[in-house]
């Protein structure tokens, strides 16, 4: 027993030793400060090609000044959120963040930004350029008359993409901008075939073997939208969920019939719902034409051999026009040290040369709208060429509602329930019916 | 003569079945990887097609060129693979001490400790990440390869494995050894631990494969490019609405080669025939 | 009292303190705390925004817990005092929903169990490529799960999925596997079966088996025993330490898990049917900012599965049979 004692004192010693060591080792040192610099950390997410274009930004910047060093904190986009909202609730949030129009809301809520209104108002330079910026872009990031984030982009889901070469092939005349949901209906179905060449509206058709889909599309709000019904009372302050107006139960309506019963569009698939492999299906020309946002584009370049171009979202029976729509851009946190520097960070980003970087891509339309009508996004000479029609989509934009729960409400009790309708489980009617009541009650709470 | 003649034949038969059994399971289960390196290989445009297809044309090996230069791999193979076998090894040393005080020594509040032990995993990592976080911050640690590794190398996951482990040891060796004026340190060191070869290989090669991939937690304690290890290296290549598939599944093979070889290395452990025979006999 | 432990205090119960402090020290600062931190959580509201939790009481537990009466029901018949529980209405109905899948999920549980053993069983012996099997057995655990779960998705696919073209082949119609809410559970449960039978649980088996005197089977051979006769008498006893601890290690990632494949495949759909708890949890947490309910919810997993941990141990695993 002597000999384990004096070989486990030995050993626990050691151990001790070395685990004080790390721990001491980890309480000494304090985070430096790089000369006479200010640090500002920027936390942004993007894909391999966006997160190249803001590295070379803010690099290229750097060497501009001699104030400011930024910190370029990339985020795979997947779990952005996750460490932000941990990284703020350890009270160590990032100077400057990235922010999309709906985490803004509870952003707003809860003052996790600075208003940078007063910033903006100093910069002689910077007021004047806003002007340049979409007023209906800005204003989802206006509370009050005070603005909290600078846009950086906006993606109305606006867009329909479609293959001219199939048109071309089938003799179908190339969609306009001002088309509507008959025209677009009738276009659908002229695309659709199954395997024996019959379409929807023909006698034996075969619609559990279909070759060709009209149609794709996942933002249903846009058939509620455009259909003149609405998802909230007020967007900017909701008080009632309406989906269980006739307007709103009869756009849906007509968007669970595309699939259901014209059988244009391919049911509701987990897998096609996350919109995998549409882009590939649409290629291969298994999908005459699909609807999302523009950030398509960047792939359907490097993929598509044939022609093709994007047209406005059709409207809806009485002309009206309605889509929902996504974006994001600069914020700066209320827990900064070094506002002024944050927002000289800000504005780098902000400036023209990322936003037209950004739009050579394809991969977004800029939030100002100088650029956006200029030579790297409408009058770009890059496939799709129609893409101009998105700034004329802007002024039809309908933002998610602004409130604290809204995304609970949608993933609790909008997303199960529209499973159900999808599937044929329950008529429309009787799903929104349900959906309205549960909502309202989340509406009530403010916190 | 005759009997070990139809023993014989026995076993061929037998062989023979279960060749049959693990090449059915087998084929299914190499499947995903020889699809993950077809689609690694294939054009953007080929990646989904109706039915699965194996087989690309043309084969882009530019995938590969692409992918590692997409992202910093060098650097953070170095960390994944520091942090990973840290982790492993003090993992394996802790749980090893403490397991073989679990299972074989008897002092007062033993199996309270351990059902402590127990309890702590029965709380889900989302709740704790926060709390993980800021004592992390409160060190001063966040960024640094101590928030990496040490939060990951106690877990009581591995105590317990070791424990039930240690608990089919025969006792007899250890009595002897006992006998022999052997101390507990030297019974661990020289009988338990050699006893236990394929379940500290088993359990070394959990930790290892569980941290190379591990993704969160690196994510969260992490903030400069030269810290990030490997997973987080894989997510670049998802964007908001869209994934670059061919790349991810290059990058995965390209990541998963570790792994692999850790695997293949330790195989000839967690088989190697105890000399439990001769014991009793 | 101090006496009294003092007075136990030898040297093999100083051996097993110092033997245990490495572990215990890191353990106690990097599992514990945080474990007692999400407890004092559970007590509180915290939206993760607000720098200090505030205290709330029971108030997170009661609204685990609490039910209220379908509109208009009173106790009026003799009936309704038998019936009364039928108009019953949880006030989180989401919450007990999602425990119910956590629970069908974990059927899974025994099936990979016996299919590990299985697999362990006819590999623990010397065959030629018996290593390259094994590898390749484990390919699916150390593969991204995004890549597998990718595929699956593939395999799954109403349209185009390779298993429904496998069933139209052999004329049998094709299913909306993973777009059903009572066909999701089990898709996800098979794909489940699918990557962890020849992952961790199997080298566990294996390795205990590894453990087993070859001289039992010699005697049990001289005895002339059959294969069952093996299994049961000599396989099945010897390795119920590490039956028991792949059992509650099961227990405890069924609980806590099928949030990342839900994630992946489904995004918990269709409807919810493949929403686990966890999943549930992380939504509160992260997406809803409900940090002090998230923490109750993981809390009362922590009573559930403390108990069947405590059932086992009490009934079967402890007992080492040798």
């Amino acid at each position: 027993m002597q000999g384990f004692f004096k070989r486990m004192k030995k050993c626990s010693g050691l151990l001790l030793v070395g685990l004080s060591v790390i721990l001491l080792a980890g309480c000494g040192k304090k985070e430096e400060v790089e000369g006479k610099k200010v640090n500002i950390r920027l936390a942004f997410w993007g894909g391999v090609e966006e997160k190249k274009i803001i590295t070379d930004i803010v690099t290229d910047w750097e060497v501009k000044q001699s104030k400011i060093k930024v910190e370029l904190e990339h985020i795979p986009v997947t779990s952005y959120l996750d460490k932000i909202l941990t990284e703020i609730a350890g009270r160590r949030a990032p100077d400057v963040i990235f922010c999309d129009v709906n985490a803004f809301v509870p952003f707003f809520y809860k003052n996790v930004l600075l208003d940078l209104t007063p910033l903006i108002e100093k910069d002689e330079q910077f007021n004047v350029k806003i002007k340049d910026f979409f007023p209906e872009v800005l204003a989802r990031f206006t509370r009050e008359g005070k603005i909290f984030c600078i846009p950086r982009d906006t993606a109305p889901f606006a867009v329909i993409y479609y293959n001219k070469d199939l048109f071309d092939r089938l003799k179908i005349p190339y969609p306009t901008d001002d088309w509507d949901w008959d025209t677009f209906l009738k276009i659908a179905r002229k695309l659709t075939v199954d395997e024996t060449g019959k379409h929807p509206e023909d006698k034996g058709f075969n619609d559990k073997k279909v070759k060709r889909y009209g149609f794709w599309c996942w933002t249903w709000q846009n058939f509620v939208y455009s259909n003149g019904g609405k998802i909230v009372d007020d967007i900017n302050n909701p008080t009632t969920c309406l989906l269980n107006q006739p307007e709103a139960v009869e756009g849906y309506q007509f968007y669970v019939d595309l699939m259901n019963k014209y059988n244009v569009a391919p049911s509701g698939d987990a897998l096609a719902n996350m919109g995998i492999g549409i882009d590939q299906m649409f290629a291969m020309g298994k999908l005459g034409m699909y609807q999302s946002g523009i950030w398509d584009t960047p792939h359907l370049r490097e993929m598509l051999k044939c022609n093709w171009d994007v047209v406005m979202f059709p409207k809806g029976p009485k002309g009206i026009r309605g889509f929902a729509t996504g974006g994001s851009g600069y914020a700066i946190t209320s827990a900064t040290e070094h506002p002024q520097e944050a927002w000289e960070v800000v504005k780098c980003l902000a400036g023209d040369e990322g936003q037209e970087k950004l739009a050579d891509t394809g991969l977004a339309q800029p939030a100002n709208r100088k650029i956006a009508e200029g030579i790297h996004f409408a009058q770009g000479s890059a496939a799709p060429l129609n893409k101009g029609m998105l700034n004329e989509a802007v002024k039809y934009v309908v933002y998610d509602p602004f409130h604290i729960r809204w995304r609970e409400a949608q993933d609790k009790y909008i997303t199960p329930k529209l499973d159900l309708i999808n599937s044929g489980k329950i008529s429309v009617e009787e799903g929104f019916k349900k959906i309205v009541p549960r909502v309202n009650i989340l509406l009530q709470e403010k916190e | 003569m005759d009997k070990k003649k139809s023993l014989k034949k026995q076993k061929l038969i037998l062989d023979i079945v279960i060749y049959c059994i693990l090449s059915i399971v087998g084929i299914t289960m190499l499947f995903p990887f020889l699809w993950m390196f077809s689609t690694s290989l294939k054009d953007l445009s080929q990646v989904f097609t109706t039915g699965i297809n194996l087989i690309p044309n043309p084969i882009k090996w530019s995938n590969y060129v692409k992918a590692w230069s997409s992202i910093p791999f060098g650097r953070f193979y170095i960390n994944s693979i520091f942090v990973a076998v840290t982790i492993t090894a003090g993992q394996v040393f802790t749980s090893s001490l403490a397991a073989y005080a679990f299972a074989r020594l008897k002092f007062p509040g033993r199996d309270k400790l351990f059902f402590g032990y127990l309890a702590t995993m029965m709380i889900p990592g989302t709740v704790t990440m926060i709390p993980v976080f800021i004592l992390m911050k409160t060190m001063g640690w966040l960024d640094t390869y101590k928030a990496l590794i040490l939060p990951g190398m106690f877990t009581a996951y591995g105590t317990f494995m070791l424990r039930q482990f240690f608990m089919t040891l025969p006792h007899d060796l250890e009595d002897a050894a006992k006998i022999d004026g052997c101390s507990l340190f030297g019974i661990y060191w020289r009988v338990i631990l050699p006893l236990s070869k394929p379940a500290l290989a088993t359990l070394a090669t959990f930790t290892f494969i569980w941290n190379w991939g591990n993704f969160i937690w690196p994510l969260v304690i992490t903030n400069s490019e030269k810290m990030k290890t490997l997973p987080i290296g894989l997510s670049y290549f998802q964007d908001l609405h869209s994934t670059e598939w061919t790349l991810l599944m290059a990058a995965s093979l390209i990541v998963l080669v570790p792994a692999l070889i850790v695997f293949i290395f330790n195989q000839r452990f967690f088989t190697r025939g105890i000399a439990l025979t001769g014991m009793k006999g | 009292m101090i006496k009294k432990i003092l007075k136990k205090m030898n040297s093999e119960a100083i051996g097993g303190y110092l033997f245990i402090l490495p572990n215990f020290i890191g353990f106690l600062l990097f599992t514990s705390l945080p474990v007692v931190a999400s407890l004092v959580l559970s007590f509180c509201k915290w939206d993760l925004f607000t720098p200090f939790p505030k205290f709330v009481g029971l108030t997170n537990f009661v609204k685990l817990f609490s039910f209220h009466f379908k509109d208009g029901f009173i106790f009026q018949s003799l009936w309704s005092y038998f019936s009364f529980w039928r108009y019953f209405i949880p006030n989180d109905p989401e919450f007990w929903y999602f425990l119910y899948n956590t629970v069908f999920f974990m059927i899974g549980i025994p099936l990979s169990m016996a299919g590990s053993l299985f697999l362990a069983i006819v590999m623990n012996r010397k065959l030629k490529g018996i290593t390259f099997f094994r590898t390749i057995f484990f390919l699916p655990t150390m593969s991204s799960v995004v890549a597998i779960c990718l595929l699956w998705r593939w395999v799954y696919n109403t349209n185009y999925g390779l298993l429904n073209v496998l069933l139209s082949k052999i004329g049998l119609p094709g299913l909306p596997w993973l777009n059903s809410t009572l066909l999701a559970k089990p898709a996800l449960i098979l794909m489940g079966l699918w990557i962890c039978i020849g992952g961790f649980n199997m080298l566990l088996y294996l390795a205990a088996l590894q453990g087993i005197p070859q001289y039992l089977f010699e005697a049990a051979d001289i005895d002339g025993a059959n294969a069952w006769q093996k299994f049961k008498h000599i396989i099945l006893p010897i390795i119920s330490p590490t039956t028991f601890f792949i059992f509650i290690m099961s227990i405890i990632s069924g609980f806590q898990g099928g949030f990342q494949n839900a994630y992946l495949m489904t995004r918990g759909g269709p409807a919810g049917s493949t929403t686990t708890l966890e999943y549930y949890i992380y939504s509160n947490a992260f997406t809803w900012h409900h940090m002090g309910y998230a923490s109750a919810i993981s809390w009362f997993l922590f009573v559930i599965i403390f108990g069947v941990t405590m059932l086992n141990w009490r009934y079967g695993g402890q007992k080492v049979h040798y």
